[in-house]
């Protein structure tokens, strides 16, 4: 970056800045003397990315001029005329947005959505704005009411919506909006099926999918939802369910979820490497005994061996053995070891009631 | 007059010669000219031109910059280091010497290849992220990125970078419109011949990182091998690197250790990272040659073999490293006596 440059630049500054630079670079060629201050970044060997030499002089900035400088990156969309000559603009713009990054554009996205230059696909090879939009504001999302209007705004307005991208909106609509999990997978439902069929989408995948939900939302909220979603449908034998996200948290070696039934048919679930909290499936709505019949159909459900309850601290209705003599049976040495627990740690509880 | 221009009015030729000399950065660059010029790559006038652009173009540059001025060494040395990309691998400022064209003073070696392709073809190494980003076409981005369950589109996120390692070596049909390489620069490519062997283990990132010199290239960068045919290559203008290939590049160096290298006249070596940070005495790489951006037209489909991620970084200037730019500009520069006698030399060769 040129010595003290960017010393004085105002927010309006940058935001002319930006706004000649890029017309300056993607519009008429003039190469990294478009972003003076900045050209020697653009220029060196190795970045090949406009973006990576703007964020590279973007780093040598104070924190009050890299706050300037994004507001002006936000102000730049806000106002960027939607012509076609443009696009590469926009796109530039929110690559920029997204690797420095600048959750202000936040603010703006919303009303760009929808108006103008999303009716200016690009076709061919050069991809789709919308995606390059559902991408950028996905890097961003987190429980803000901003990520969630600008991801509702995209996926309605796109027409129509890439199911390649359903993957990623529905991780994106659960990290902004953790409370609406059903809605989002009710309104992502048949594109994920469309998805999952046209690229043949492998469990592992899906996995990857599933768990970044689950991280998304939380054990408890997931569990609790399980029995709103839908496994079965009456009338059509080809309608998208929502079977593959259970199956692909509960079954096989890698499966991050096991569940449990205890004495009294109680389904439980906990994350294989945390079986202290555990949350329990409610037996209420139409679609639990689909849910109920897919668990036994794939044999999903365990036996419970040691009743655990949730808790933060040690597990309730488990008391610590008084004298600390009593010895486990050899099954539940077993079952403990196969927790992480050793035998020693079963020597200090003993279960309040029996399997 | 401000002091902006003071500073600028005594940055004549011979004190920037001088403050170059005095920068690490600026010495290595001044080393490979005079080295070339013993390996008779170009003439004196070649390098006057050259140094005569880059003065001026450096001068340009400060005349837009706020200062403080003077200048620290450190700072000089980014500023004239960042001209000298600018000059080489940008277009011109329409406003810097108007009127004037800019000279080409890429693939400037005199010594030219011969017609005879390289047998096996050629290796380049990329950023995976910069080879998704500007080489990989849509569909398959497309195919890649949904079949693995990641993002797409736009500059790809780690997931992706992720997803195409694990996907394995593969062809891609290059994006129409794409180049390989620097559009305004130049693309660097080494033999096939004898790669193969380097890129086996778990660390083959750093290792392929390492015996090419790609010094800019740290600690995690995700990297693939490009395998080019040789008729892609020999179809276009090649040449041996010079210093104004090279540009600021921090571990570029003309001159190859070992005299068997050295006969290679039409080939540069590179500089091994892993040889240098052990203070090896030799330190040569493997081949290489500079050519103009390939386009996509006259490739098609490339195979690719991703190397994973690099475990380490070099070049640093961490305390008790031996090979920041200080000690490898220190090791250059004893080739040619010292910077006494190379500041005379360049005094002679631009005249001043």
């Amino acid at each position: 970056m040129s010595v003290g440059f960017f010393d004085d630049f105002t927010e309006a500054d940058f935001e002319g800045w930006l706004k000649a630079g890029m017309e300056a670079y993607l519009l008429e060629g003039a190469g990294a003397w478009a972003f003076p201050g900045a050209a020697g970044e653009l220029a060196a060997p190795g970045n090949l990315f406009l973006y990576q030499g703007l964020c590279e002089s973007y780093q040598q900035l104070t924190a009050e001029q890299r706050r300037r400088y994004r507001l002006a990156l936000s102000n730049v969309l806000a106002s960027l005329e939607p012509l076609d000559r443009n696009i590469p603009i926009f796109e530039h713009l929110l690559s920029l947005a997204a690797a420095l990054p600048a959750p202000e554009i936040l603010r703006v996205l919303p009303a760009r959505v929808g108006k103008g230059f999303f009716g200016l696909v690009k076709g061919g090879e050069e991809g789709d704005l919308f995606a390059l939009t559902l991408l950028t504001v996905a890097r961003f999302a987190a429980p803000r009411p901003d990520v969630l209007m600008c991801l509702n705004e995209l996926i309605r307005n796109s027409r129509p919506f890439d199911s390649a991208y359903s993957g990623v909106a529905l991780e994106a609509l659960c990290r902004a909006d953790p409370e609406g999990f059903v809605s989002h997978m009710v309104a992502m439902r048949e594109l994920l099926r469309a998805m999952f069929q046209e690229f043949q989408v492998s469990d592992e995948v899906k996995r990857g999918y599933a768990v970044s939900i689950l991280d998304a939302i939380g054990l408890q909220r997931l569990v609790y939802a399980w029995p709103a979603l839908k496994y079965f449908d009456r009338e059509f034998e080809n309608a998208a369910l929502d079977r593959w996200l259970v199956l692909v948290l509960l079954d096989g070696a890698d499966a991050p979820l096991v569940c449990e039934q205890d004495s009294r048919d109680r389904l439980h679930v906990f994350r294989r490497t945390n079986p202290l909290v555990q949350e329990e499936v409610p037996e209420e709505g139409d679609n639990f005994l689909y849910l109920l019949d897919l668990l036994r159909d794939r044999k999903l459900v365990k036996r419970q061996s040691i009743w655990f309850t949730p808790s933060p601290t040690k597990p309730r209705g488990i008391q610590p053995n008084v004298d600390g003599v009593s010895e486990s049976s050899s099954v539940e040495v077993e079952v403990a070891a196969s927790f992480g627990l050793s035998a020693a740690d079963l020597m200090q509880w003993q279960p309040t009631s029996s399997p | 007059m401000d002091v902006r221009e003071i500073y600028i009015g005594t940055l004549t030729p011979p004190r920037f010669l001088s403050d170059l000399c005095e920068s690490p950065r600026g010495l290595v660059v001044v080393c490979n000219v005079l080295s070339g010029l013993d390996e008779g790559l170009f003439d004196p006038h070649f390098v006057h031109h050259v140094f005569d652009w880059w003065h001026g173009c450096l001068l340009h540059q400060l005349q837009a910059s706020r200062g403080p001025f003077p200048l620290t060494p450190e700072q000089f040395e980014k500023e004239a280091l960042d001209a000298l990309n600018v000059l080489l691998f940008a277009p011109k400022d329409p406003s810097f010497r108007k009127g004037s064209l800019k000279p080409d003073f890429l693939l400037g070696c005199a010594r030219k290849p011969s017609a005879n392709p390289v047998r096996g073809g050629y290796c380049s190494v990329m950023d995976v992220q910069g080879l998704i980003y500007h080489l990989m076409s849509t569909s398959d981005r497309r195919r890649l990125g949904a079949a693995r369950g990641v993002l797409l589109g736009g500059v790809p996120g780690s997931a992706e970078v992720d997803a195409f390692i694990l996907a394995g070596e593969t062809g891609i049909a290059l994006r129409p419109g794409s180049i390989l390489g620097n559009p305004h620069g130049v693309y660097w490519v080494t033999p096939m011949s004898g790669l193969r062997r380097d890129v086996n283990g778990a660390t083959v990132a750093d290792r392929l990182r390492d015996v090419l010199g790609l010094v800019h290239l740290g600690e995690g960068r995700a990297l693939a091998a490009i395998y080019l045919p040789a008729a892609s290559v020999s179809a276009g203008e090649s040449a041996r690197p010079t210093f104004a290939d090279a540009g600021g590049h921090r571990r570029f160096r003309t001159r190859a250790d070992r005299s068997g290298h050295r006969r290679h006249l039409t080939w540069g070596y590179t500089i091994s990272l892993s040889r240098l940070a052990s203070g090896e005495r030799q330190i040569d790489g493997r081949r290489e040659r500079v050519s103009r951006p390939i386009p996509a037209t006259r490739v098609g489909t490339v195979r690719v073999l991703p190397l994973g991620k690099t475990q380490v970084t070099r070049g640093d200037d961490r305390p008790g490293t031996i090979d920041d730019d200080k000690s490898f500009a220190e090791r250059l520069a004893r080739a040619h006596h010292g910077k006494a006698a190379i500041l005379e030399r360049m005094k002679a060769v631009l005249g001043l």
